[in-house]
């Protein structure tokens, strides 16, 4: 018979069909193994105390960035965070600040996802294609590192207090994919990207608070793609 | 500028988006149980929000004073205390402003670099703040 | 179906205001510090209008757009909005006139 440790998980519970005003439920998660992540938790939670929590998840290994929650003040994933690792036994999980509530942990990340494809998240060519493949240096490669690796989980975006403050702020995630395209050799559609991203909802609304930093899971620096847009706003000349 | 949401949500869910509560303008009203955390991006941030906001008033009563329209904004700040207080605000809001010029112009952008360049700014405002203060109070 | 938004960018967009709102926060640094440390004193370098003029121009300036920005964040009503804006316009233009009658009267 082992001892096995409990901690509390109090999880923001809303359903627009029955209940009126959201609450903060409580429920007593047993720790099974070292190392245990808190998506093991939550689906605790869904599989042996109460089927009725909601929550998004599916890969439940940091690929999807389905799982995106705000755990003590923090967004994070819940297949990449340990319980361990918050270093507290009360953990409150809220769903992603910043975005409309469907029910309980699931948000509407349908708004962020249309700010993403608004920057046109993608190769764009104008001259003929070659003959193969377009080839590109392994420096050029180089300089996608730190930016390609976005896996949409919404954390950043929801991060931000401009994000917050500005329903038409496009958000540090958009900025991210934008640059991605924007410094990649084989592109060529900055004449299209950069008006968009020149706008007062757009690179000149960030305060530089770093929170999208900090929140990213695969630890990637939006706020560094956002500085490089800028310098390419300011070179040349908008 | 942004045009009105041009995608259609799903007629299930739009239903249940006229039934929430909690459409994304009323975002501020949200109840949180546990506010963001403040990071020390955030916590840079929101310091130079408010020194800035003293600063900018200062500024203008002491416009509106020299000027002989707000006599009483001098014996306001005719105090140390008042003064300190203007005096830690800008000296704050100076290295700070600095900073953030170097996050656009310099590397500033790196978490490494900006958790120290913070550490830093927090360092040289103390120790101008003392500088500053000893004149005010000898 | 996901269309996107549609974002032109346009003469209000803003890197105007964001970069002068940086250069002219740098040499408020310096100008500043000069007019502050000198009134502690004698105040015979604060007072001269290569220090008071940048003071009052840049400093009105960087006060009423940093004023601005934090107005875009926190007041959600278009309306309200620009009362607040046209009430900065209006703060600005006067403190700017007094500022030029301070200077003067020196």
């Amino acid at each position: 018979m082992s001892t096995n440790k409990f901690v509390t998980f109090e999880i923001f519970r809303y359903d627009p069909e029955k209940d009126k005003e959201p609450y903060y439920q409580t429920y007593k998660v047993e720790i099974r193994r070292p190392g245990m992540l808190l998506l093991e938790g939550l689906n605790q939670v869904k599989w042996e105390l109460d089927p009725t929590l909601s929550f998004r998840r599916s890969c439940r290994e940091g690929v999807c960035g389905s799982d995106g929650l705000n755990v003590n003040g923090v967004n994070m994933l819940s297949c990449m965070t340990k319980i361990e690792d918050l270093g507290t036994d009360h953990i409150v999980i809220q769903p992603l600040p910043g975005m409309r509530v469907i029910r309980d942990l699931v948000t509407d990340v349908d708004d962020f996802f249309q700010k993403f494809i608004t920057v046109k998240p993608y190769l764009i060519r104008k001259s003929p294609a070659p003959d193969k493949e377009f080839y590109q240096s392994p420096e050029d490669r180089k300089l996608l590192d730190g930016l390609y690796e976005c896996i949409l989980c919404g954390c950043c975006s929801s991060s931000c207090p401009s994000y917050w403050a500005d329903e038409k702020y496009l958000g540090p995630n958009a900025f991210l994919r934008a640059y991605r395209y924007l410094i990649d050799s084989r592109d060529e559609g900055a004449e299209d990207r950069l008006p968009i991203l020149n706008d007062k909802h757009g690179v000149w609304r960030c305060h530089t608070i770093y929170n999208c930093v900090e929140a990213c899971p695969k630890q990637l620096n939006p706020t560094k793609a956002i500085v490089g847009i800028r310098r390419m706003l300011l070179e040349r000349g908008y | 500028m942004v045009e009105d949401n041009e995608l259609n949500f799903t007629g299930v869910c739009k239903i249940k988006y006229k039934g929430c509560k909690m459409p994304r303008k009323d975002l501020v009203t949200y109840p949180k149980k546990v506010s963001y955390k403040k990071h020390t991006g955030m916590t840079a941030w929101l310091l130079h929000r408010i020194s800035g906001v003293i600063l900018g008033l200062y500024l203008l009563l002491h416009i509106f004073g020299k000027a002989g329209y707000a006599d009483w904004f001098g014996a306001l700040t005719g105090n140390a205390i008042a003064r300190i207080i203007v005096l830690v605000a800008f000296v704050y809001h100076a290295f700070n402003g600095f900073r953030i010029v170097l996050i656009d112009f310099s590397n500033g952008a790196e978490k490494e670099v900006f958790s120290k360049q913070f550490m830093v700014v927090v360092l040289l405002t103390i120790v101008v703040t003392i500088i500053g203060a000893i004149p005010l109070f000898s | 179906m996901i269309k996107g938004y549609k974002y032109n960018g346009h003469g209000d967009s803003g890197l105007f205001e964001w970069l002068l709102q940086r250069v002219s926060g740098v040499i408020l640094i310096v100008v500043i510090a000069v007019h502050f440390f000198s009134m502690i004193k004698s105040g015979e370098w604060g007072l001269k209008s290569i220090v008071l003029g940048p003071l009052f121009a840049l400093g009105i300036f960087h006060t009423l757009n940093g004023f601005k920005a934090i107005t875009d964040d926190y007041v959600k009503s278009t309306i309200w909005r620009a009362i607040i804006l046209a009430i900065y316009w209006i703060v600005g233009v006067t403190a700017a006139v007094l500022a030029l009658k301070v200077v003067s009267g020196l």
